[in-house]
C-alpha cells in the first residue's frame, strides 16, 4: 500500500516539475524542479517521510544502474574522441580536479 | 532475432553485470571496480564479440533510462534527512558549489581552446559537470551537438565517481560534507550514486551540489559562453 502511495507521490512531483518547467519555459528539467518541490513539501509536512521512504529508497539503492545505458552512448563518439585522446583525458582530469578542489577550498574558507 | 534489440535480454544483461560489479566492489573495495564502470566495460565487450550495435542496445534499454527522472525526485528524501546539517552551512554551500562549477566551465573552455579542440568539443566541455537533462537544454541553447554533450557529461561523471574519492582523500580532505559537495559539483548523478555507499551526509551534500550547480549553470551559461 505504502509502496503504491509513494510511487504515486514521486510521479506526482515529477509531473508537477515537468509542468512548471514547460509552462515557464525554464532550462531546468522537470525532475530537478520536482526534487526541490518534494524537499519543500517534506519540510512543510505536506508529504510524510514514512509514506515516501519505502519506494524512494528502492530507486536510490539502484540509481547507478540507470546511468549504464547512456554511458555506453560514449562509444558512438569513441573514434572522434580518440583523435584527441590525451588532450581530452588531460582536460577532463585537470578541470574536474580544479573544480572539486575549488569547491572544497571555498567551503572551508567560508566555514571558519 | 536480433538479441541486442530485445529489452528483456539487454536490461537483464545490464542488471546482471551491474550486480556483479557491485559484488566485486564490496569484496575488493577498489575504486576502479565501480559497478557503473564494470558494467560499461563488460557490455561493450559483449557488444563487440556478438557484433551488436550500440544503437540497438540503447533502444532496448530505454525503459531503464526512463527511471532516472523518478530517481532524481527521490533524492529529495536524502536532502530532507540531512536538512538540519545542510541549513547550518547554507551560505558556504551555495557559494562553494557555484564557484566550483564556474571554475569548471571557465577553465574548461579556455583550456580546450588553447589545445585547439574543435568547437563542438569546447561546448561539450562547458556543460560536462551538470546533470544530463540540463546539459541537453544548454547544448540546445549553445547550438551544440546533443549526443556529444551527453558523452562528455557521462565521462565527467564516471571519472569523478571512480577517482574522485581516492583523489580527495589522498590530498587530505576529511570533511564528509566537503567531499560530497565537490563530487556532486563535478560528477552530478553518477558521483551522487557512488557516495551513497559512503555516508548519508556525503550523499545529501552531493545531491544538493548537483542540483545547485545545475540550476546555477543553466541560468548563466547561455550568456557567459558567448562572452568567453
Amino acid at each position: 500500500m505504502d509502496v503504491l502511495r509513494g510511487l504515486f507521490l514521486i510521479f506526482l512531483f515529477w509531473a508537477t516539475g515537468e509542468t512548471i518547467s514547460q509552462l515557464a519555459k525554464l532550462p531546468i528539467p522537470g525532475a530537478v524542479i520536482g526534487m526541490l518541490a518534494l524537499w519543500v513539501a517534506l519540510q512543510l509536512k505536506w508529504v510524510s517521510y514514512a509514506t515516501i521512504q519505502p519506494s524512494a529508497k528502492g530507486f536510490l539503492a539502484i540509481m547507478g544502474v540507470f546511468f549504464v545505458p547512456p554511458s555506453l552512448g560514449i562509444l558512438l563518439h569513441a573514434e572522434r574522441m580518440l583523435q584527441y585522446g590525451w588532450k581530452l583525458a588531460l582536460l577532463v582530469v585537470v578541470t574536474s580536479a580544479l573544480s572539486g578542489l575549488t569547491t572544497i577550498l571555498v567551503f572551508k574558507l567560508l566555514n571558519r | 532475432m536480433n538479441p541486442f534489440h530485445e529489452p528483456a535480454l539487454m536490461i537483464g544483461l545490464t542488471l546482471g553485470v551491474y550486480l556483479w560489479g557491485q559484488q566485486l566492489f564490496l569484496k575488493y573495495r577498489k575504486s576502479w571496480l565501480n559497478p557503473v564502470l564494470v558494467a560499461i566495460v563488460l557490455i561493450a565487450i559483449v557488444l563487440k564479440i556478438g557484433g551488436g550495435k550500440v544503437e540497438d542496445y540503447l533502444e532496448a534499454t530505454r525503459a531503464l533510462v526512463f527511471m532516472l527522472s523518478p530517481t532524481v525526485i527521490c533524492l529529495a528524501l536524502i536532502l530532507y534527512e540531512q536538512t538540519a546539517a545542510l541549513k547550518k552551512k547554507a551560505l558556504a554551500i551555495v557559494v562553494a558549489v557555484c564557484t566550483g562549477g564556474l571554475v569548471n566551465v571557465v577553465v574548461g573552455v579556455y583550456l580546450s581552446r588553447w589545445l585547439e579542440l574543435p568547437e563542438p568539443f569546447v561546448q561539450a566541455m562547458s556543460t560536462k559537470a551538470v546533470t544530463t537533462p540540463i546539459a541537453l537544454e544548454l547544448s540546445k541553447a549553445l547550438g551544440g551537438e546533443a549526443s556529444l554533450t551527453v558523452a562528455f557529461v557521462l565521462l565527467s561523471g564516471i571519472m569523478g565517481a571512480v577517482w574522485g574519492l581516492p583523489f580527495l582523500r589522498r590530498v587530505g580532505v576529511k570533511d564528509e560534507m566537503a567531499i560530497g559537495l565537490a563530487i556532486g559539483t563535478v560528477s552530478h548523478g553518477i558521483g551522487t550514486a557512488r557516495v551513497q555507499q559512503e555516508s548519508d551526509l556525503m550523499a545529501a551534500a552531493a545531491a544538493l551540489a548537483m542540483a545547485l550547480n545545475g540550476l546555477f549553470t543553466a541560468f548563466y551559461l547561455p550568456y557567459l559562453y558567448f562572452w568567453l
